[in-house]
């Protein structure tokens, strides 16, 4: 055991990391406009608008003066200003539908001004939603259409409101089949996401059981809402390379990456989405 | 009286006439002259007459002599003996014709007396003639001279010379053995070339592994690839690592080969150590440039190794402790005389000493295993069938390797109460193989060849199997049985011919040619995965393999045009044959070399290099993960051209060598990845789409000073560096500095021998920081359509802006590391301990930077993380 403890001190001391602040004089090419905002056919748009800030940033101003002009095909929606949960947001006083090709033109006194479009993806299709009590599975089936199609998946836990529908109210932790993304090391660290994205390359145009490890055990009668986002190409490269970004923040191994944007002259996403949910209660 | 006048007049004449005899001391000082103009020079200063034909004797070829009061034969002998000219008195004359033979060749090996082991680079002189050669990779030589040469000298760093008379003036197979020299330093084979301007080659370092096991040690460990590291011209890459970066090449662009076979990674414990085992090594041979023709196949250096041969008299072992591993070493005779072989092995065992603690750590069960750990194991074996017949067998194996196993019934689960059982195998691991079966023929004393079939590999593999039973059945129906593999490997096989013909004392040629069968598999996924008996998935995913055929033919000849001019002209032709593609490639190289006054080396280098594989990496360093690929017709070939302008000197006792050289490497077709879209988990059929090639420039002078003798020796190397690369769409086309570019590296190697058992070593480095890519800017990020979903269970994040790559600089890198070495000998055995200290005086050099939120402000700060603190390591060696 002494030996142990000598070998535990001595590859702390290799191995150990010494961290400390420092400051490098690093360009900053100013203040852009920032536009975000994923589209999601029969609900209404929010988007956000903000500034760039110096790298380092994590606090991002409103720009609550910018003119905003989202067009839905040649029709161009009407937006409103909204705080929710104390952010401010540009709200489209329509549902966004399918079919059409979304224009954004964001400009600001001081700042470039910018643009972005992108349409929207095709629903996902999912059926047969199980999930056991005493259990700590999710299971579903999913069709993919042939063609190259994205998708995000997630998991809440779900509660019913007022109407009698039912709404996300937790996210839920799971973890995915490697078979799909890769992720070998989820099995050994007991890493549970909150989000996979995955492309159909692997199972294009298939019928697919999907099973997803939760985190915490099944309670009878509690309501889950499986979530299957279809997602625009635009919307994958961003989340995808955001998600690479995120995972790779601090790995000594990884050059810092970039994440994409369709904004033009800003940065951001303007994305479509298309999600698809399945309640599933706990039997 | 008229008779003794007579009588002396006629004593007399003839003394005035014939006023010169063979002892007639003659002093000259002419440089590059053709030699009728020595001639006339002779003849005019002593009054010796020449008489030759002009039609029958050479005379046209230009020389220089410098001597002082040396005989008339001396001298007759150094200008006439290499050009085929015979001399002899007739009256007054001094005749000369052309010699119908007057050379004879003496070949043979070079080997140590005791071991028998074979002693490459060393030295084989005729003093008298002035002539000399050294013993190639399989210590042969071959020197041709002039027939009544009657000795030679022999000599080689840590043995004593030797005088080998010769008896006969015929041509004959001489083996000549070197006894080593008593010192307290190891029976090492080391190596020393002939003096820097005797060498047309250029831009070449050369190490002995002594020197290489006297270095300070990291944790423990000589390291070859972290000696090469301390040459001007070579760069460490990432703090701490051993990968080399040649003259702003990367790692994939070192042709490193152990006994002739290529091994493609090189590092253990993702780059800290390499793969090379320094019991084995006898030899170390670095091209920085003036690639030889006999090389190609990759674009920036050429690192050769060759394997020692193993004793063929008696049986030898070493053992060895260190921090992180153990090795051992084992040589002997398998028939004395005839057939020798040596076999080494190297393991690290943290893993078994922390293997409870581990087991208990990462709930592994009462069943469960945890091992990590890196072995490497070579043997090679060696067989002399006849004098003329050496047959040698090599074989290297290594691998890094991470095992668990977990087999434990669990009660609960994230706190609730939940009756399961879980078996889970995981492996990670990497490593490479080569092998090779090489056959020495001497044909005559003049051509020597080497046939050799080699086989490499370097794979990357990890793979898992997950079991999953809810054990509360029937009530909860659970059962996962998952398996999964990902492996990537790249495989080639070889067959070569080598020659080296000696025709006469000017040319000395090489020709061969060489056939390479490459299978590329580059990420080849499958998996299974069966649900409460039900099929879920069975896939296999990018189960490509790709195959080509590489083919080269080489010729060089090292051509003594005259005593001061030297040309090394050579053309390395190559084919490669991939996916029904052809591509041709013709380099040419050349080397040329002058002798100044004062005996400094004029050298200027000119090389071509085709390289027909590329890596594929995104990573801040290089990786096992990395893939290999052949080129295609998106992703062409790699080119370089490399000039390379130098003088060089050793000093006349030998104890100093001085380099400096200049250089300028273009190279073409490099490649980068377009966007981190994700890492290159296979290199499926959309591989060529995520990197872009374009092209590299790198540019640079090296200073290297080296004390080579006496019980302080060291070295000196200085090397000032650009390096950079161009690429339609990084940085919007621009020039940008190369990942690894460094404007300036300093380093300082010192050994000091104490009393017989003590010696002492100091290794200082100093370079310019590394060009650095970090965000410029940052902005909101969104992951939700909606804002009235639930809160992430994350921490808030934001989109880092990433621009520019390497338009930064980190900062500069020093460190200090320092070894003693003690050896005592009692009878048969021999006691080595070295302690060492690296980092001394525990710099914290950056090795990256990233921002970091400071949980007390919530802000984000710009963070240097550094490792490799100050670390002492102690290892022990016991050798018999």
């Amino acid at each position: 055991m002494k030996t142990t403890r000598w070998y535990g001190i001595i590859f702390c001391l290799i191995f150990s990391a010494c961290e400390r602040t420092v400051e490098l004089d690093i360009p900053y090419e100013g203040d852009k406009l920032v536009v975000n905002g994923f589209i999601q056919p029969d609900s209404v748009v929010y988007l956000r608008v903000t500034r760039s800030q110096p790298p380092g940033g994590s606090e991002f101003p409103e720009v609550r003066s910018a003119r905003v002009e989202l067009k839905a095909g040649a029709e161009i929606l009407p937006l409103q200003w909204q705080v929710i949960g104390g952010k401010g947001y540009f709200v489209s006083a329509k549902p966004a539908k399918p079919g059409v090709e979304y224009n954004i033109s964001v400009s600001a006194a001081g700042l470039d001004t910018v643009t972005a479009r992108d349409t929207l993806p095709r629903k996902p299709l999912l059926a047969e939603p199980f999930a056991q009590a005493g259990g700590n599975r999710v299971k579903f089936v999913m069709k993919d259409i042939p063609g190259a199609d994205y998708y995000r998946f997630r998991l809440f836990k779900g509660a019913k409101n007022g109407n009698g529908e039912t709404t996300p109210v937790e996210r839920r932790l799971y973890r995915f089949d490697p078979s799909y993304n890769n992720s070998f090391t989820d099995m050994l660290t007991e890493n549970y996401l909150e989000s996979t994205l995955i492309a159909d390359d692997r199972f294009d145009g298939r019928e697919l059981t999907i099973v997803m490890q939760t985190k915490d055990v099944n309670i009878k009668d509690d309501i889950l809402l499986l979530e299957v986002t279809g997602l625009t190409s635009n919307s994958w490269l961003y989340l995808k390379t955001l998600e690479v970004q995120t995972l790779n923040e601090g790995n000594i191994l990884i050059d810092p990456s970039k994440v994409y944007t369709n904004v033009v002259k800003g940065y951001g996403i303007l994305g479509g989405v298309n999600a698809a949910r399945l309640e599933v209660t706990v039997k | 009286m008229r008779k003794v006048l007579l009588g002396l007049l006629l004593t007399w004449l003839p003394l005035q006439v014939f006023a010169w005899n063979w002892r007639t001391r003659i002093s000259l000082s002419l440089h590059d002259q053709p030699l009728s103009a020595i001639c006339e020079k002779i003849e005019k200063d002593y009054g010796i007459h020449f008489s030759y034909s002009s039609d029958i004797v050479k005379m046209s070829r230009r020389m220089s002599i410098d001597v002082d009061e040396m005989p008339l034969r001396r001298v007759m002998e150094l200008l006439c003996s290499e050009n085929g000219i015979e001399f002899r008195r007739i009256g007054d004359q001094l005749v000369l014709t052309a010699s119908k033979s007057v050379t004879r060749t003496i070949s043979g090996y070079v080997e140590d007396a005791v071991t028998g082991e074979k002693l490459i680079g060393a030295t084989v002189y005729s003093p008298t003639r002035r002539v000399g050669t050294t013993t190639n990779q399989f210590g042969f030589y071959s020197l041709t001279t002039a027939r009544d040469t009657l000795s030679l000298s022999v000599s080689y760093t840590g043995y004593v010379p030797a005088q080998i008379p010769l008896k006969d003036k015929e041509n004959r197979q001489l083996h000549i053995r070197l006894g080593p020299s008593n010192t307290l330093q190891e029976v090492e084979v080391t190596e020393t070339l002939p003096r820097l301007q005797e060498q047309t080659q250029m831009s070449k370092v050369n190490l002995s592994v002594s020197q290489v096991k006297k270095m300070p040690r990291m944790l423990g460990e000589a390291d070859v690839l972290r000696t090469i590291q301390t040459m001007p011209g070579v760069s460490g890459g990432m703090e701490g690592t051993s990968g080399i970066h040649v003259r702003g090449g990367s790692p994939d662009q070192n042709l490193i080969l152990l006994d002739g076979t290529p091994v493609y990674n090189t590092t253990h414990l993702l780059g800290i150590f390499s793969v090379f085992n320094p019991d084995i090594i006898k030899n170390v041979d670095l091209y920085k440039g003036a690639f030889p023709a006999r090389y190609g196949g990759r674009l920036s250096s050429v690192v050769d190794i060759s394997m020692k041969d193993g004793d063929m008299y008696k049986y030898h072992g070493e053992v060895a402790i260190g921090l992180i591993a153990s090795r051992m070493m084992v040589e002997g005779p398998v028939f004395k005389g005839k057939t020798s072989f040596i076999l080494t092995a190297r393991r690290t065992y943290a893993d078994l000493i922390l293997s409870d603690l581990t087991k208990r750590e990462l709930k592994l069960g009462e069943n469960g295993d945890f091992f990590a750990y890196f072995y490497d194991a070579n043997i090679k074996v060696n067989h002399i069938f006849s004098p003329k017949d050496r047959l040698y067998l090599s074989a290297y194996g290594g691998e890094d390797n991470m095992r668990l196993n977990r087999d434990m019934q669990f009660d609960s689960i994230n706190g609730a109460a939940k009756k399961y059982h879980e078996q889970m195998q995981y492996r990670l691991g990497w490593g490479n193989q080569a092998y090779s079966l090489r056959w020495n023929h001497i044909f005559n004393p003049r051509l020597f060849s080497n046939v050799t079939v080699n086989y490499s590999q370097f794979h990357f593999i990890t793979d898992y199997t997950y079991k999953h039973l809810a054990l509360d059945t029937p009530a909860i129906r659970e059962s996962d049985n998952m398996s999964g593999k990902y492996l990537s490997r790249v495989q080639n096989a070889a067959a070569k011919m080598d020659f080296d013909y000696k025709p006469n004392p000017r040319h000395a040629v090489k020709f061969g040619g060489q056939a390479i069968w490459h299978i590329f598999e580059p990420g080849v996924t499958k998996f299974n995965s069966v649900s409460d008996d039900q099929q879920l998935t069975d896939t296999s995913y990018n189960n490509m393999i790709s195959k080509g055929v590489e083919m080269s033919l080489y010729a060089e000849d090292d051509w003594k045009i005259r005593d001061s001019v030297h040309l090394n002209l050579g053309v390395h032709t190559s084919g490669f044959l991939v996916n029904g593609r052809f591509y041709l490639s013709v380099q040419p190289r050349l080397g040329f070399r002058y002798i100044l006054p004062r005996r400094w080396a004029l050298k200027l280098s000119f090389s071509k290099m085709t390289q027909y594989i590329h890596l594929l990496t995104n990573n801040a360093t290089f990786l096992p993960t990395d893939l290999w690929v052949a080129a295609t017709d998106k992703v062409p070939p790699m080119y370089s051209t490399q000039v390379a302008l130098g003088l060089a000197k050793t000093t006349n006792d030998g104890k100093y060598e001085f380099s400096a050289e200049g250089y300028y490497k273009s190279m073409q077709n490099v490649i980068e990845y377009v966007e981190n879209l994700d890492n290159f988990n296979s290199a499926t059929s959309s591989w060529e789409s995520q990197v872009i090639h374009g092209r590299g420039w790198s540019y640079g002078a090296e200073l290297f000073l080296q004390k080579k003798q006496g019980n302080f020796r060291g070295w000196l190397g200085y090397t000032l560096a650009w390096s950079q690369r161009s690429f339609p769409n990084v940085n919007n086309g621009r020039i940008f500095p190369y990942k690894y570019d460094r404007r300036h590296e300093v380093e300082v190697v010192l050994t000091q021998r104490l009393g017989k058992r003590w010696e002492l070593s100091g290794q200082w480095q100093y370079s310019t920081g590394m060009p650095l890519t970090l965000p410029t800017g940052s902005y909101e990020q969104i992951t939700d359509p909606s804002p009235h979903l639930p809160p992430t269970t994350g921490n808030p994040s934001q989109v880092d802006l990433v621009q520019d790559r390497n338009t930064l600089r980190m900062q500069e890198v020093h460190r200090l590391d320092i070894g003693a070495t003690h050896t005592k000998t009692r009878g048969a055995l021999t006691f080595i301990l070295n302690i060492s200290l690296y980092n001394v005086y525990n710099q914290k050099n950056p090795f990256f930077y990233y921002y970091k939120r400071n949980e007390n402000t919530q802000k984000r700060e710009l963070t240097m993380t550094s490792i490799l603190p100050v670390l002492p390591s102690v290892s022990y060696a016991i050798r018999f």
